[in-house]
């Protein structure tokens, strides 16, 4: 079982190429229902929430 | 006690070499230094110039103490096979030292007084250790002085955020006038360093590039969304494409 910190005690954030690619696809032009589909939600999500409160830069 | 001897015998191979027509004293000065280092001479009386024969330039050394008589047979041995993994380092700087002072002109002997120990030094071949590496880093300021000291002298740069002089070329010269005090730049960088000392001993500019000061206060993910609503659908198609392989 992998024990992470909850996300808001999260103090450095590491991501990788396809992260970022993903984070910058427009989800609206993917065909759904695909494991690409998916990640993409998901890091769309995550840039989500820190795009709230974070220093991220 | 009696003394315990050893003749250095510096010779070239036409014999030139007399007790008129020696070593210069600074190179001889610097020799007997890192002698005196390599074998730890702490005592004025541990090791002592005895004479100095005349039929060619061989200074006799002497010492009362039979450790210090056997370490400097046992490093003279070692540097005429040119083995000095067992060395220390004043040791090796000794053996630098010597190189020096041979040249490529002059050979050592050195031997006892019934020369049953006699060593000759021609040639030796120990390297240099590194002293400096290179690194190669960038950094974000603003240039703050353009210029070196006088027209002659290489140009240079100092920009905030970084406490060396840059070296750059002529063309950068021009290039970085016109962002003198003005923006944000990113500099690339190598960096000489010191192995010893770990200090910067020069720094030479590679590249620069100006910043986009636009982006300077966004935030990654606000970064993120812009260029996702420049290029999205393009990414988009491609990770279409892949999904079809």
């Amino acid at each position: 079982m992998i024990n992470l910190a909850p996300i808001q005690d999260w103090k450095t954030v590491f991501v990788d190429t396809s992260f970022i690619i993903n984070c910058l696809a427009d989800l609206s032009r993917l065909k759904s229902d695909t494991l690409i589909y998916d990640n993409v939600k998901r890091a769309k999500a995550l840039i989500e929430y820190f795009s709230l409160e974070t220093t991220l830069r | 006690m009696v003394p315990l001897e050893l003749t250095f015998r510096f010779d070239d191979e036409s014999n030139s070499l007399n007790r008129f027509n020696g070593l210069p004293i600074d190179l001889f000065a610097t020799f007997l230094k890192a002698l005196s280092e390599a074998v730890g001479v702490k005592h004025d009386h541990d090791l002592v110039v005895s004479e100095i024969k005349g039929n060619c330039y061989a200074p006799v050394l002497s010492t009362s103490s039979a450790t210090k008589f056997a370490e400097i047979k046992v490093l003279h041995e070692e540097i005429s096979k040119n083995n000095y993994s067992n060395l220390n380092q004043k040791q090796k700087n000794y053996a630098k030292t010597l190189k020096t002072v041979l040249g490529n002109r002059f050979y050592l002997d050195v031997y006892d007084l019934d020369k049953k120990y006699f060593k000759n030094i021609k040639e030796i071949k120990i390297e240099d250790k590194i002293k400096h590496y290179y690194e190669s880093t960038s950094v974000r300021g603003t240039v703050t002085r353009i210029g070196g000291k006088s027209l002659e002298s290489k140009p240079k740069i100092l920009i905030s955020n970084y406490n060396h002089d840059i070296e750059i070329s002529n063309e950068q010269d021009e290039s970085l006038k016109e962002h003198y005090k003005k923006g944000v730049l990113e500099f690339y960088i190598v960096q000489k360093i010191n192995v010893e000392t770990n200090n910067i001993e020069s720094t030479l500019l590679e590249d620069f590039i100006h910043l986009d000061n636009s982006n300077d206060s966004m935030r990654f993910p606000d970064i993120i969304k812009k260029i996702s609503s420049q290029y999205g659908e393009s990414i988009s198609e491609y990770l279409n494409s892949i999904q079809n392989d």
